[in-house]
Formats: C-alpha cells, structure tokens, sequence
C-alpha cells in the first residue's frame, strides 16, 4: 500500500479507485470473438509456422533428408499411403483400439474409485494394492497379457485399458474422498438419502478432478496403443510407423507418426468436449488475461 | 647459320619445355584415374580365389596403428553371434591394434541413421530390406562382413500338430498364424520361413505374420499352442518345451548370409587402416577362441556369459554358431527376391548388386596381414 494510501486509511478517508472499462466490459460479445479469432489464428499458425520452418530447414541442406524428409515430401508419402489404404487401415486399427481400450479403463476405473472413495472398508483393502500396482511398469506386463489373452488385438486394448484405469481410479477415488464435509453434512442435515447425497453432492464436487483424470488420460491412452503397436501385433498405426522404418522408408513413416499426433489432437479435443458439456466447471470463462 | 643454329636451338628448348609440360600434365591428369581404379579395385564384392578368412589361433598377427584411434560400433542386441565384438573387446584384442571402441546400443532402424549421419562407424545388423532401401536412396552403405552360417537349430518351427522334421509340408502353412521377427519377411532371419512359404506356393499374404520384439514371449506363445509356427534362432531355441514343436526349415542355406557389419565409405576410404585393424583383432578372436566346439572351453564360456548376460547352461544349450565371415555371391539375389515378395519393401526396381553394397576388401585386407 502507499504512503498516500496508507494516510487516506488512517486519516479514515474514503478511497475511490476508478479505472477505464476494459474492451471486454465495453462489448463481451465481440471481445469473446475476437479472442476465438486470435486463439484459432495462433493455434493454427503455430504448426505452421513449425512444417514452414521444417520445410525450409530441408530445402536449405541444414537436414539429412535422405533421414529426415521435407514435410513435402511426407504429404506425398502420407497421401500414397491412404491411397493404397495402408494408412486408413493402420489408423482404422488403432482408433477402434483405443476406444475400446480407453472406455473400459475409464467405466471400471470412475466405478471403482466412486466405490472406493465412498467405502472406508474398500479403500482400506484395495487402495495400497492399487497403488503398488499402478507404479509397475505396464509394458513389461505385455508378455503376460499375450499368455492370458493370446495374439490379436485384446492384449493391446487391455494394455490401453490397464494404463488409464490405474489413472482414473486415484484421482476418481481422491476426488470423492476430498469432498468437502461440510456439503455432505449440510445435505444429510436436509434428510438427503446415500443416492441423493452421491447424485446432488459428491459427483458434482468431484466431477472436475475426474474429469481431468480423464481428459489427461486420453493423451495416455494414445501413447500407450501406438507405443505398443511398435513392439507387438500387426495393425496400427504403431505397426506402420516401425515396419516403414525397418524397411528404410522415413517419408511414409513420418506421415505416420503425424497421423497418430492428429489421432491425438482430434481424440484429446473431443473428450474435453464431452467433457465441458458433462461438467459445467470445466467450461472455460472469458478471462481479462 | 650462326643465327639459324640459335633459332633451331631455342625451338628445340621450346619444343622440350613443351614435351616435358606435356608429359607432366598427362601423368598429373592419370594419377587421379590410378587412385580412382585402385579405390574401386579395392572394393571386393567377393572373396578372391585362394583367400581364407580364418586361420590358425593367434592370427593375423598384432599389426599396430601408428596412432590410437577409436571407433564407435552400434550393437542391436547381445546376442552370441556377437560374441566376436566382445570377446575381443574383453581379451584386449582392440588394445593389442591401438584401438578403442565405443559401443552405441540402440534399433537397427536407428543404428542405421546414425551410419548414415557417420556418427557410428560400424554397425552389426541383419541385412534387411533397410539396407537395400537405404543404398538407393543414396546413403553410401557397405556390407563389410559376413558373421555365421545358419546355426543348425535355427529357423522355422511349426507345432508338432503339423507333422515332424521328416515329413512336413510346407503347404499347410495357409491360413496359420505364425510369430515372426520384427520386420516379418522385411528381415533376413525370416529366410526359412521364406523358403518354406515358396516350397509349399504359399504366398505370404495368405498367412498371418505375428511381428515379436521379445522373443522369449514369441516362444511361449508357440509353447502354449498360440502360434501355430515361429521363426527362431538360438539361444531362444531352447525355450521351445520338447514334444510342441520342430524344426520345419532351417535357418537359411550355406550359400548366402543374413547378417555382419555395415559401415559407410567413410571407414572403408577415409578410415581404412582403422577398419582393418577392427576386422584383425575380430579374426584373431575367431581364429583363437571362437572356432570349432567352443562350447566345450570353460573359460571361453565363462566369458561370453558374462559379456552376454546369461549364464553358461544357457549359452551351451544351444549349438556354437559357426562363425563365418564371408559374404557368398548368391546372398544379395537371395535377399531381395524375398523382400520382392512383400509389397511396399523394396523401394526400388531392378536388383542391386553385389559391387554396389559388398566391400569384404577390410576382413581380406585383415587376414592378409595388408
């Protein structure tokens, strides 16, 4: 505080503080858009202005592009490759991958953090195994998950599955415990009934904590299918991007790997979609800054 | 005549400061051809008539560099078809050559980049279709050495419900499920599964290759009735419970090679002499400790147990691998007739030849003593 103001207390003065009205008070509507315009512009820019500087990068010799192609030249590669249907089957396998896997770890792990968060007893029992077996380390598991559920896709869908489940249950679980208890007595103080007090108290308290669990498990989700389609099976996009480099053909294979980063992007977005629409705090709010 | 004699004398010296400038400029313009013709003379394709690349323990003799220098060699795995690398390694065989080696361990995919980018200098790989693809696109790749025959127990095995060694036919492969490399019929350890694909005129989209990156999981799966065939070499081959499965093909015949060392022009011309000291102290080691049953020595065993990580009952499970360091003419067309049958591999029309990827003339050079 100043001097100036400091005395203006003290001398029991009343403080007027004025300020202009911002562009946001003056017109929020067209603020709002023009803030939409600016977000999508440098959302847009940012990449490419990245290939741009890729681009240039390659056509100036500062890159080996015998090792790492000109983004020319993976458009050619990745477009060839939808041609003949390699890259559409590729991303077909693991998209459908990831949403079975991605959705059953998200069901079981809401599920069983709700009831753990819920229940001293489930909690006492499960909430330390859970932990222990959500540090270990999921790939080396893979072997195992090959012996008990064979060859194809349902090891790696349980893999996806595993890896976000382990995720959401922690954070589901802390979520319901960390409940204000406050609400819950306030509720019970109105007569409200177990169903009542989950339905009208805790999931609307814990919904943003579990909803980031689940936006941010998404990212995982993605990681873990194309990380695993590297090393085993053979469909996905994983797959294509290590049998292209095995066979030396880094165009095609870097055309992959965008696909699966766009696989990211796109999937990402539409869970925080769903999301805003199913957890009114997880809608953004026009901010000054 | 006094002046003419001093005309025909100057033009006689004119005429011999020509001749001689002549003569300069016809053997400075040769000499470039010379060393041109003697650099690819010295690029051998195939081992010349007479030359053997093993010998008796203890050679080829130390023949020290005049300088110490280092190279850096990029491993995949550690496997006993390496053993040479780190048994020399391990008995100061690289020392005795005033060499130091570094070792990079990472994917041959990845291996092969920094080849490329000269940032490793030799490279133990398979001789995939990435090589192959690689040369074309203009990476200047040579395969300087062979490393083994096929090991006797190595190749595709099919589960005992498919019949025996004896009695087999390749052409129930259609429709089965089979546990391959990585890389499926993109890698050269998949030759006998090739080569029972084409015995039985089973095309290979009529199967259902099943990529492994650990092998121990591929084994239990063709263990547990999961694969219905996998291609595998030792020491995995031990794995395989008795009485589930047999040896359906070999590995690959006698008369190719599937794997060695892979360097750039940048060691075989710029560093040669280095190269060549690399490839002497991987002979000595052969020709010393790695030749014959090599099982049968304690300590050699002892050794590459722990070189390897594994453990001396493991290792002598499996047969030795007769280490061989040739590269016989027929592999190359062998290789890529293979890759030819997989669509999208070969990124090229049209064969490349023998001259244009092999170089043995560092492993003749070293069993030469040159």
């Amino acid at each position: 505080m100043t001097p100036r103001r400091e005395r203006a207390r003290d001398s029991g003065a009343v403080v007027t503080v004025t300020r202009a009205p911002a562009a946001v008070d003056v017109d929020p509507t067209r603020y709002a858009r023009r803030r939409r315009a600016v977000g999508t512009v440098l959302a847009w820019g940012t990449p490419v202005l990245l290939i741009l500087l890729w681009q240039i990068a390659a056509s100036s010799g500062w890159i080996d592009v015998r090792f790492f192609p000109a983004p020319a030249t993976v458009w050619k590669a990745g477009v060839a490759a939808f041609g003949n249907g390699t890259m559409t089957s590729a991303a077909e396998a693991t998209i459908a991958k990831l949403l079975i896997g991605y959705g059953i770890g998200v069901i079981a792990g809401v599920a069983l953090g709700l009831l753990l968060g819920l229940s001293w007893i489930a909690r006492s029992s499960l909430e330390y195994t859970l932990i222990a077996l959500y540090t270990l380390p999921k790939l080396a598991l893979f072997p195992a998950f090959l012996l008990i559920f064979g060859i194809g896709w349902t090891p790696q869908v349980v893999l996806v599955g595993v890896s976000v489940f382990f995720i959401i249950v922690l954070a589901t679980m802390t979520a319901v415990v960390s409940v204000e208890a406050g609400y819950r007595d306030a509720a019970t103080v109105f007569g409200a009934n177990r169903a009542q007090l989950l339905r009208h108290v805790i999931l609307p308290a814990a919904m943003p904590a579990i909803g980031t669990a689940i936006r941010l498990t998404a990212g995982i989700g993605i990681l873990v299918i194309v990380g695993i389609e590297m090393v085993s099976g053979s469909s996905g996009l994983g797959y294509l991007i290590f049998e292209r480099a095995q066979v030396f053909d880094p165009a095609t294979m870097y055309a992959g790997v965008i696909v699966a980063g766009l696989i990211g992007v796109i999937f990402t977005a539409l869970v925080t979609l769903l999301l805003r629409c199913a957890i009114p705090q997880q809608r953004p709010r026009l901010r000054r800054r | 005549m006094l002046i003419s004699t001093r005309a025909r004398l100057i033009r006689l010296a004119l005429m011999a400061g020509l001749a001689a400038l002549g003569v300069s400029g016809i053997a400075a313009a040769k000499s470039p051809t010379k060393t041109k013709t003697k650099y690819y003379s010295r690029q051998l394709s195939a081992l010349p008539k007479g030359v053997s690349l093993s010998g008796k323990p203890y050679t080829p003799a130390v023949k020290r560099l005049k300088q110490t220098q280092t190279l850096t060699v990029g491993i995949p795995s550690k496997l006993e078809l390496e053993a040479p690398v780190f048994l020399a390694y391990d008995e100061g065989e690289f020392a005795k050559e005033h060499l130091r080696i570094n070792f990079v361990y990472d994917t041959v995919p990845d291996l092969l980049t920094l080849l490329g980018e000269n940032k490793v200098d030799l490279v133990y790989a398979g001789a995939q279709a990435a090589v192959f693809n690689a040369l074309k696109a203009g990476v200047p790749i040579r395969w300087v050495s062979g490393v083994a025959s096929a090991a006797p127990d190595s190749g595709l095995y099919m589960s005992d419900k498919y019949g025996t060694s004896s009695t087999f036919n390749p052409s129930v492969l259609k429709g089965l499920t089979i546990g391959v490399n990585p890389g499926g019929l993109a890698a050269p350890s998949e030759y006998g599964l090739y080569a029972a694909l084409k015995k039985g005129h089973v095309s290979p989209s009529q199967i259902t290759m099943v990529p492994f990156s650990n092998i121990s999981a591929m084994v239990s799966a063709l263990n547990a009735g999961q694969l219905q065939g996998a291609t595998v070499g030792p020491p995995y081959t031990a794995g395989i419970t008795p009485g589930t499965a047999f040896q359906a093909e070999p590995g690959y015949p006698s008369t190719i090679q599937i794997a060695g060392y892979f360097a750039t022009t940048n060691l075989t011309k710029n560093h040669r002499a280095a190269g060549i000291a690399f490839f002497q102290a991987i002979e000595r080691t052969i020709n010393t400790y790695l030749h014959g049953n090599y099982h049968k020595d304690q300590i050699v065993m002892h050794l590459l147990s722990q070189e390897l990580g594994t453990t001396t009952q493991q290792l002598g499970a499996a047969p030795p691998v007769p280490f061989n360091l040739n590269i016989p003419p027929a592999t190359l067309p062998a290789l890529q007739q293979m890759y030819a049958t997989v669509p999208n591999t070969l990124s090229y029309s049209g064969l490349v030849k023998p001259s244009q990827l092999v170089d043995l003339s560092l492993v003749v050079d070293a069993a030469e003593g040159q």
